[in-house]
């Protein structure tokens, strides 16, 4: 069924990554002709003393924010984004700097929106194409290395009056700018360090074998595999290591770039729907998803599966296993990571363990998994049930 | 803003590619009837259905200005074939060019896999634009011999052999009386 | 581009005296309950300068850094639909001691409203004369410079040069305080009630938006388009506006003569058939007149002509073809437009100006007071104009407008004004609901409050001397103007989303006459006016049911009688001038005099009124109109942009 005759690659977002990239913020700002940005944070990011980072990096400089707002919760809906909204026509803001995680930039996308579209009501956004034309000049300096969001074209965000997620895809979401600044990294707990370079490590992995796989976004996945598979578990141990932690945001926004372009498959489809029930970090659910899909998607893509045995283990280990070996390796390397991180970080490595989820719920995450629009770039099929079985597995 | 439209003498003109789009127009046609009297008789399509709200509309139409159809939940809950599609359905599918929407309509290619490659955009609730692949899945079966099936569905559904061509011939006569049904202005 | 849909909801609020500028927004409530447009400037300034509970606007001085000048855009501006070139200006009037609204088409409100601002409140007081730059990104107070002392041509010249500009601007009148001075865009005018006088006071030349920043698109595009078709339609069928657009509002002038309310020797006559001569049908013939309107008018009744010089001028509108043409008893309609330019440029409302004149003269003639102005002595006009727009020799006493001249020097009974504001040019006597229309109009002297004239002497729907029906027409048209003037559309194009729909148009039109006369409130509900507030819906995504909008517009005009009712108006204020209620005897053949009384008080019964004329509490508590809301500093508002001056 895979025939690559036609595929689109799409990264228009410039990327300043380095020891000292924040400081390059203020001329970004003005590139792009914004003088009066509204800064988009949360709670955390504000405690951790982050805000006051920026602030120092960018100190001599003409950088002067219009207002903050930093009430995006971790689990951000539509009315978050229409009262940033509120607040940047308010101020008159020309510009957005997201400063925080996925939830932080995912909101920032919708606030970017609704003030160059036009009115209150994402609803009318949502989907996938339905946004065209360029946005407000929009910066984005991640604080988590997993996500990605910061070169992705894809939103999801909480409609508050109905209660369900809504899913933004269009290439107008895409930041002009994002700033990979160690410094930003540096507070992240080990527990949170290692769950978002799992969701990194599984972004990265999905994107090489799903139905929207091709040769570009194939190279920047296998590289942030690589970096994951060497990284990870050094910098959960050592959270000052600036260095791994670097290479770690680096891998991250890779994997993005490859995932915005190739989409990702039943692990994603699965821990949305595991987050939206019970509530789960992404990077925790992607984690303990990641393997049992592995093993689910082997009849169709094993070949596929088994390269990825050469980032994760490197050349000596992958030309030591045999062809036929090679897959099975290769989700074995992640299932011994896995261990490693439970050690060092304790990350939970199935459903049980995470506290939250009960078996009754089981049900009701499957039902929700399969309206998943990711699980449409899944190589093999998943109903209902399947997806019950591979929870079962899971928990 | 309307401005005059100007093209130099040179300018090349657009090569129109009739029997592709007579084509398109055509299965685009057969699959709206067949959806709709699909939904009617067999019960797995009705299921996953179901969840759509009553007066909720879907379409399919190939993009820019080719064809489209547009299927909409009646007030009891029978779907129906409306015609070429409303400027502004609850979920708009749209082939983004001629060939996407032949390589998806002569059955060459899944759906899924079209969609992977930027060749489909969707407009509107994801969660319900996942339901009605499926059902397409499902007409798809109903509609179309095994060896087909096979080649555009990832798996395909295990519908009893009896049932499956009891309900296809069902399908087949249905289709003359399926639509379009014209309908009052729901809008107003 | 960036995107609206239906409104950006951002009002700039701009203290001159301190430089500061900062953004509000109002609520959803507010929104709905005033619409926008006049509705909710009135609610603007009822809030910021009523104190507890609104008597603290009576303290107001029109003139003072105080008093507020709010522009108004309303929801329709910028999305194309018919007549939505239209914005509202809101004050304290200087020459009425009262509120005043005033609505105005013209480059300005299209150029705001796609800065991406609904409105602008201008408070203070600039130190020196000033000009207020507005763009996407805030306002910025600018010295005037050479620009004081400019009459309003030249001064927009040097303002707009570029087609994304639009300016407001004020001419010497307004910058020297004559009280009824207005306030110009491209050629349209803020006319009444001395709102460039306002401006003068702040010391303000100028405000000028950069547009073009935002596209304006409705919130239902598919509902949008749909409506907006069927209102083309009914406004293009509609008889009336149909003879407007062939002839301007000029039109109006024949039926004047034959219906007995042109404006003759200072309202003595009621008719005088050599004011043909002026009438829209004789212009059209002597100047070979096109249409002039801004780019989204339907009704079309804007005409420029070629003179007999050479000249291409803008045809005058009815009022001051009246005003100054009977009512000085002038009978050349050249003169008229030169005048009227003349007026233009100086910043001059050319129906208070007129109707000032003609009290003088009729004064002199009288031997109250000494004038140069003499009934058909046409020679001096200009000279005069430029003394009242200067404040020079005469022209500066009579810059005072009517009511104040004649209380110094007697006079009242044929000063024709009520609250201060001169009356245009429909004598009352012709029509006994436009006289009661006059009466308790909120500006004043209106004639746009609810214009029963077109129903009583123009349509013909309603017998021109009888009370049947009169003050409940006059109650429903206040109600539905008051809406129209909120969403900002033209107040002629009504007519067509009144009458056209099919129960109006095909009601035998007998029929439709005698349910109007007799059983008004019947013939309401046969109006239906569903496609003008699914307009309004249809672009601003905000829920308006015919009734509510109805309402909205009736919350708007008894929240401005409120505030009059603060500034000092009772009921001894809702009256005429003693000639439209003593002399029946005039040149036309009816006799008549306005039976006013009996008129106010049904119209006190129906508005919800007491016998004083003050809105009751339950009035009030139905509407839902509260005590002014406290509007102090906002711990979130923020200065926009920094100031210049």
């Amino acid at each position: 069924m895979q025939r690559n005759d036609y595929f689109e690659f799409h990264n228009p977002v410039k990327i300043l990554a380095g020891k000292s990239a924040l400081d390059a913020l203020p001329n970004e700002l003005e590139r792009l002709g914004s003088h009066r940005p509204l800064i988009v944070a949360d709670k955390g990011v504000r405690a951790a003393g982050l805000i006051d980072v920026v602030m120092k990096a960018t100190g001599e400089s003409n950088f002067e924010p219009a207002a903050l707002f930093d009430e995006v919760p971790p689990d951000s809906g539509t009315r978050t984004a229409a009262a940033a909204a509120r607040l940047y026509r308010e101020t008159c803001c020309d510009g957005i700097v997201a400063i925080g995680g996925g939830s932080v930039i995912d909101t920032a996308k919708a606030v970017n929106v609704l003030v160059t579209k036009g009115g209150d009501d994402l609803v009318a956004y949502s989907g996938a194409g339905a946004i065209t034309g360029r946005l407000s000049p929009f910066i984005v300096i991640p604080t988590t290395a997993g996500t990605g969001s910061e070169c992705t074209l894809v939103a999801v965000v909480r409609d508050d009056d109905r209660g369900r997620k809504l899913l933004f895809v269009s290439a107008s979401l895409l930041p002009d700018a994002a700033i990979i600044d160690p410094r930003m990294t540096l507070t992240l707990p080990p527990l949170v360090t290692a769950a978002t370079g799992m969701d990194a490590l599984t972004h990265a992995i999905e994107a090489s074998y799903c139905l929207g796989k091709n040769p570009l976004s194939d190279s920047f996945a296998e590289r942030a595999i690589e970096i994951v598979a060497r990284r990870l578990a050094a910098v959960t141990r050592t959270p000052s290591d600036v260095d791994g932690r670097l290479e770690l945001a680096l891998a991250s926004t890779m994997a993005g770039i490859a995932f915005s372009n190739s989409m990702v498959g039943l692990v994603h489809s699965l821990g949305h729907a595991t987050g939206a029930v019970c509530h789960v970090h992404h990077g925790v659910a992607m984690s303990i998803f990641l393997p049992h899909v592995l093993e689910y998607n082997l009849n169709r893509r094993g070949a596929e599966i088994g390269k990825l045995l050469l980032p994760l283990a490197g050349p000596e280990a992958y030309f030591s296993t045999p062809d036929g070996k090679r897959p099975h390796e290769a989700i074995a390397r992640i299932r011994a990571l896995q261990e490693e991180l439970a050690a060092l970080a304790g990350l939970p490595r199935r459903l049980s363990e995470t506290g939250k989820v009960k078996r009754e719920d089981l049900d009701e995450i499957a039902r929700s998994a399969v309206d998943d629009a990711s699980l449409a770039y899944n190589p093999e099929e998943a109903d209902i049930a399947d997806c019950r079985a591979l929870l079962e597995h899971a928990y | 803003m309307n401005s005059i439209k100007q093209t130099s003498h040179n300018a090349p003109k657009p090569r129109r590619r009739p029997f592709a789009r007579s084509y398109a127009r055509l299965a685009l046609g057969l699959v709206g009837r067949a959806f709709a009297v699909a939904q009617r008789i067999d019960p797995e399509v009705r299921r996953e259905l179901s969840g759509l709200p009553r007066g909720f509309s879907f379409a399919l139409a190939v993009h820019p200005h080719g064809p489209s159809i547009c299927l909409r939940m009646g007030d009891k809950g029978r779907l129906s074939y409306t015609g070429p599609a409303p400027e502004r359905p609850d979920v708009l599918m749209r082939l983004q060019n001629m060939s996407s929407a032949l390589a998806v309509l002569t059955f060459s290619k899944s759906a899924f896999e079209v969609y992977a490659r930027n060749g489909l955009a969707v407009s509107g609730d994801l969660p319900a634009t996942m339901a009605i692949i499926r059902a397409l899945g499902l007409v798809e079966t109903l509609l179309l011999p095994r060896a087909i099936v096979r080649r555009v569905l990832k798996r395909v559904p295990p519908i009893p052999a009896l049932r499956k061509h009891a309900e296809r011939l069902a399908i087949y006569l249905a289709l003359p009386f399926a639509g379009p049904r014209k309908e009052h202005d729901y809008a107003a | 581009m960036k995107t609206i849909i239906g409104e950006s909801r951002r009002y700039l609020e701009v203290d001159l005296s301190s430089g500061t500028v900062r953004v509000v927004m109002p609520d959803d409530e507010e929104l709905h309950d005033y619409l926008g447009g006049k509705g909710l400037g009135l609610k603007f300034i009822y809030d910021r300068l009523g104190g507890k509970d609104g008597s603290a606007l009576g303290a107001v001085d029109p003139l003072g850094p105080e008093n507020i000048l709010a522009f108004m855009m309303g929801a329709f501006l910028g999305t194309g639909a018919p007549c939505s070139a239209r914005f509202a200006g809101v004050t304290k009037s200087p020459l009425t001691g009262l509120m005043v609204t005033s609505s105005c088409g013209g480059p300005f409100g299209m150029a705001l409203k796609t800065a991406g601002w609904d409105g602008i409140l201008v408070t203070g007081k600039a130190h020196r004369p000033s000009v207020l730059r507005v763009d996407e990104h805030g306002a910025r107070i600018e010295l005037a410079a050479e620009l004081w002392g400019l009459e309003t041509g030249p001064a927009q010249e040097k303002l707009v040069d570029n087609p994304r500009l639009g300016a407001l601007v004020i001419g010497p009148a307004g910058e020297r305080g004559v009280l009824y001075a207005n306030i110009r865009s491209g050629h349209r005018y803020l006319g009444r009630g001395g709102m460039g006088a306002v401006m003068g006071a702040k010391n303000l030349k100028a405000v000028v938006a950069l547009g073009r920043s935002y596209e304006i698109r409705p919130a239902d595009p598919e509902r949008y388009a749909r409506l907006n078709e069927r209102a083309r339609r009914y406004i293009n069928r509609n008889g009336f506006i149909r003879a407007f657009r062939a002839y301007g509002t000029n039109y109006g002038v024949n039926p004047g003569v034959d219906r007995g309310y042109a404006p003759v020797r200072n309202f003595r006559d009621r008719t005088d058939e050599r004011c043909r001569a002026l009438s829209g049908e004789a212009m059209a013939e002597r100047y070979r007149t096109t249409h002039a309107a801004c780019a989204p008018c339907t009704v079309l009744c804007g005409h420029k002509g070629t003179y007999p010089d050479g000249k291409v001028r803008h045809i005058p509108e009815y009022e001051t073809v009246g005003l100054w043409g009977g009512n000085i008893m002038n009978f050349d309609p050249d003169l008229v437009a030169v005048w009227n330019d003349r007026m233009g440029e100086l910043g001059l409302d050319t129906i208070s100006c007129g109707a000032t004149v003609s009290w003088a003269m009729e004064a002199a003639e009288r031997g109250i007071r000494p004038s140069a102005l003499a009934f058909g002595k046409t020679d001096n006009i200009i000279s005069m104009l430029d003394d009242i727009g200067y404040r020079h020799g005469e022209g500066e006493e009579l810059g005072l407008g009517s009511r104040r001249l004649a209380q110094k020097y007697g006079g009242l009974e044929f000063a024709a004004q009520v609250k201060g504001l001169e009356m245009a040019a429909y004598d009352p006597r012709a029509g006994w609901g436009q006289g009661l229309n006059y009466a308790v109009a909120n500006r004043g002297g209106c004639h746009l409050n609810a214009y029963p004239i077109a129903l009583e002497a123009i349509f013909r729907y309603l017998p021109q001397y009888s009370v049947h029906g009169k003050a409940s027409w006059v109650d429903f048209f206040e109600d539905f103007f008051s809406a129209v003037n909120s969403t900002q559309t033209c107040q002629f194009s009504a007519f067509g989303y009144l009458l056209e729909p099919p129960i109006a148009k095909y009601t035998p039109r007998p029929l439709l006459k005698i349910a109007m006369t007799i059983a008004p409130d019947i013939a309401q509900r046969l109006l239906d006016w569903s496609c003008l507030s699914g307009l309004f819906e249809a672009i601003t995504g905000r829920r308006m049911p015919p009734k509510d909008f109805r309402r909205a517009g009736r919350r708007t005009h008894v929240l401005e009688r409120l505030m009059n009712c603060h500034c000092g108006v009772r009921a001894r204020d809702d009256t005429l001038p003693a000639r439209f209620l003593t002399e029946a005897k005039t040149k036309h053949p009816d006799e008549s005099v306005v039976p006013i009384e009996p008129l106010v008080r049904a119209y006190y019964r129906r508005k919800g009124y007491d016998s004083d004329g003050v809105p009751t509490a339950r009035t009030l508590a139905d509407l839902g109109i509260k005590a002014p809301r406290a509007t102090g500093a906002q711990p979130d508002a923020v200065v926009a942009t920094k100031s210049g001056a």
